[in-house]
């Protein structure tokens, strides 16, 4: 469909109802191709990770933040250094420590002497005040250096001795853990893992993306990487994500999802019921709706279908599963939780009668 | 939305009418299987409501409305069908939203071919219907040709077998009756019993006492039949063969003869003080009554005359034998577990004898396995069984040997020596416990032996000196 084509149905509907109507084809199209150059360029700098790469783009364009969780080496920092360069926004590294205090993090009143001669505690910022923050190796710090990222995570914003800033939009916080090692570490409060949108497991490559690094990357340094996505073509993408349509039938296969993650419900399948201790909060939901309207965008539609739901699941729900000890014994992971949640749960409210059989 | 609107509306109305059938299906079933039991209950416990029950056959169209109905109550949406039918194109949920907002620019990636609306839209299932109405209507149809019971008419009536009993001797005694078997006194007086009896038993069962007095009764007729029929016998053959002595001029002693004349004279008297010439021909009564003048027979002396008359008498003698052997058979009372009829009540009739549940019999036919049943055929003739004996586990008194009934070997030892004899009474000494017993020996010397309790008392009693 070209432009023109494009104009005189523009024309045809009704301009009181533009919220109403879909992201047009050409525009999607548009959205989509910025989205392959941030893509590729993240490809260039992490190889042998596609799925892993597409999954931190819909967590960026869905405005979350992300957890990503691998064994040392395997790039989780380098990924969101790459990120920063090629969104060209304001990035700041925190590498999380024992004796890291939320001062270091949300900046602290410092009393300073004016050019009058009258002294004032005046709020020096602290590294939270960017738009990418990349919370490194984030269980190494106390609980309470932890705690300093709620508020920001949640409400953007951070509040010292009772004055509140608010942080630069957009905000990221991108954190990495280690799985192993973890010793003199404090694991994440269920409070703080919710905020986090996607936990993402950043596994092993195979042997030939190992071969392609040592060839191609000479002491392990990534390629020179430049911005690719504009400040303002970032804001554009997150309204057309804002505009891609979410039905009906599909809100209610997440809200069916995220409800059958508690083993209370009755609708709970047999694995939830015997495995999971608490289920996930409506703020999974809320993330679930949202990457999957990201993900649609990156797929190139104007709505939001199955599977897309499908495709963000294990990463949205997976942190917000608390397994029971059982789970544990009999070898459940959240991911595999959340995969036979996906088979039990059926996408459409209701199944075909049995006096008739699907169309092949 | 245009062509796509109108799949939806047909995929719509399949899934409605899937639903349907399912409901139709268990409600069909319920109402199949209700109907057959229904029938089968009219068939067999209250013949006379069919084949009004089948009017029941009508409630076929309210369960098909309460199966709509329900149908009805989980309706499947629209948008549920929109869903199924997005799924079913693989148009990744583009038709559940331009079914929610309209775009004229992404209606065209819809699928416009009808094939492949017609390709999505689900198949009916017949096979699942009529599997689950099957079986209810196999049922159904089969309690339709349950053959009618056939309601007894007869009403039940209390003391049945008392009233065959006491039926059967009263047409027994009336078959006595009217041969005049039986004299006119002892007549009366069996009719007295059998209605006494009659009147007894009409309110009241059976009992030992009554059955005895009814077997006596029969007996007592069948004594009376059988005596009539020995003596007729033994006239008739003397009839004839005093006939066959005139006719070939043999000579019989005349004691032979005389015996013979007193067999035959004394069945005469017999039938005539009983009135049985009265069934005798006409012709014939007349000369039965010359014949038996004066309570004698007088035969004429010889010649055709004779032969005649001892003919004649042989053919009414065979005549009131034959009326004899025909109320035995016909006597359901004589038959003593006979079937000379080859009919048995309850049973089938083996060699001449009943067979069966409640009939005599020899207990050596019933499949040569005695003791299998019948009233009387009990254990009685049955052969002895022995099983394995059982173990000692569990029982309550073991048995145990007991210990040797004699005293133990005496250990003779010597405790002193004195230089008089010992002072020592048996009676004293003998301690009640069973350690052992001191007694006096020979000279000087006390021995000590033990002694087994059940000896001792033999031993005290021994030894005992007080008594004389």
């Amino acid at each position: 469909m070209d432009r023109e084509n494009v104009g005189t149905a523009d024309a045809a509907v009704d301009g009181d109802r533009d919220s109403d109507r879909l992201v047009p084809p050409h525009e999607l199209e548009e959205a989509r191709a910025t989205l392959q150059r941030l893509l590729s360029g993240l490809k260039r700098a992490i190889l042998g990770q596609e799925e892993l790469l597409e999954l931190v783009v819909i967590a960026l364009m869905a405005r979350g933040h992300m957890l990503l969780e691998g064994l040392p080496g395997l790039g989780k920092t380098e990924l969101i250094k790459s990120l920063s360069k090629l969104l060209g926004l304001d990035f700041r590294r925190l590498q999380f420590t024992p004796d890291l205090l939320p001062s270091d993090i949300v900046g602290s009143p410092i009393l300073e002497e004016n050019q009058q001669g009258s002294r004032s505690l005046v709020f020096h910022k602290g590294p939270i005040f960017a738009n990418l923050v990349l919370a490194d190796e984030i269980n190494r710090a106390s609980p309470k250096t932890q705690s300093a990222l709620l508020e920001a995570m949640q409400e953007r914003r951070v509040t010292v001795l009772g004055e509140t800033h608010p942080l630069p939009l957009p905000f990221f916080v991108l954190a990495t853990q280690n799985p192993i090692e973890l010793e003199g570490t404090y694991p994440l409060p269920e409070a703080q893992l919710d905020r986090f949108t996607f936990k993402l497991s950043v596994n092993n490559v195979s042997s030939e993306t190992l071969q392609e690094i040592i060839t191609t990357r000479s002491h392990g340094q990534p390629p020179e990487l430049s911005p690719v996505v504009s400040a303002m073509e970032l804001e554009t993408l997150f309204d057309k994500v804002d505009a891609i349509h979410l039905p009906r039938a599909v809100s209610g296969y997440i809200a069916r999802l995220v409800t059958a993650t508690h083993p209370d419900r009755a609708d709970a399948p047999e694995t939830v019921r015997k495995f999971v201790k608490f289920g996930a909060s409506p703020r999974a939901a809320i993330a679930l709706a949202g990457t999957s309207r990201a993900a649609a965008l990156l797929a190139g539609k104007p709505n939001v279908g199955f599977d897309e739901v499908k495709k963000v699941a294990v990463s949205v729900l997976g942190h917000r599963l608390i397994l029971d000890y059982a789970a544990r014994l009999e070898g459940w992971t959240p991911a595999k939780m959340i995969q036979s949640l996906l088979d039990a749960v059926p996408e459409v409210g209701r199944d075909l009668p049995e006096d008739l059989s699907p169309a092949s | 939305m245009g062509s796509a609107d109108k799949w939806i509306d047909q995929f719509l109305k399949r899934v409605r009418i899937g639903e349907f059938l399912r409901r139709a299906a268990e409600f069909g079933a319920v109402f199949l299987f209700s109907f057959g039991t229904i029938v089968l209950v009219v068939k067999l416990l209250i013949p006379q409501l069919w084949p009004h029950v089948l009017w029941i056959a009508l409630c076929a169209v309210p369960t098909a409305v309460a199966a709509w109905w329900y149908a009805r109550r989980s309706w499947c949406s629209r948008d549920d069908s929109v869903a199924l039918l997005d799924e079913a194109l693989g148009t990744g949920g583009l038709l559940m939203t331009l079914t929610e907002r309209p775009d004229p620019f992404w209606r065209d990636r819809l699928p416009k071919l009808d094939l492949q609306y017609r390709q999505a839209l689900p198949k009916y299932r017949p096979t699942r219907f009529a599997s689950y109405l099957a079986l209810p209507l196999m049922f159904a149809v089969a309690a339709c040709f349950v053959p009618l019971r056939e309601a007894s008419t007869a009403p039940v009536l209390k003391n049945t077998a008392a009233r065959n009993a006491t039926e059967q001797l009263e047409e027994l005694l009336a078959e006595l009756e009217a041969t005049t078997v039986l004299e006119e006194a002892e007549e009366e007086k069996l009719k007295e019993e059998i209605q006494r009896l009659v009147e007894e038993t009409e309110q009241s069962p059976l009992t030992s006492e009554k059955w005895e007095t009814l077997d006596a009764l029969r007996e007592r007729m069948q004594t009376r039949l059988t005596s009539a029929e020995i003596n007729m016998s033994k006239a008739t053959e003397a009839a004839e063969e005093l006939r066959r002595a005139e006719l070939s001029g043999e000579k019989l002693t005349l004691e032979r003869k005389l015996l013979l004349e007193k067999q035959l004279a004394d069945a005469l008297s017999k039938l005539s003080k009983n009135g049985n010439f009265a069934n005798a021909p006409q012709g014939m009564q007349d000369d039965l009554q010359k014949l038996m003048k004066n309570g004698k027979l007088k035969l004429a002396k010889g010649g055709a005359a004779r032969q005649q008359q001892l003919e004649q008498l042989r053919k009414f003698l065979e005549e009131e034998q034959d009326k004899l052997k025909e109320i035995r058979k016909n006597c359901k009372a004589c038959q003593n577990g006979q079937c000379p009829n080859g009919q048995c009540e309850g049973g089938q009739c083996q060699g001449g004898m009943c067979q069966g549940p409640g009939q005599q019999g020899s207990a050596n036919s019933n499949n040569g396995r005695p003791g299998s049943g019948g009233v009387n055929r009990g254990r009685g003739d049955a052969a002895m069984s022995w099983g394995d004996e059982s173990d000692q586990q569990g029982v309550k008194f073991k048995e145990s040997v007991l210990p040797q009934g004699f005293r133990e070997q005496a250990k003779d030892e010597i405790d002193s020596i004195k230089a008089s004899a010992p002072d020592v009474d048996p009676a004293a000494a003998a301690p009640r416990s069973a350690a052992h017993d001191s007694a006096a020996s020979a000279g000087s010397t006390t021995v000590q032996r033990r002694l087994s309790p059940k000896h001792r008392a033999a031993v005290r009693k021994y030894f005992d000196t007080s008594k004389p």
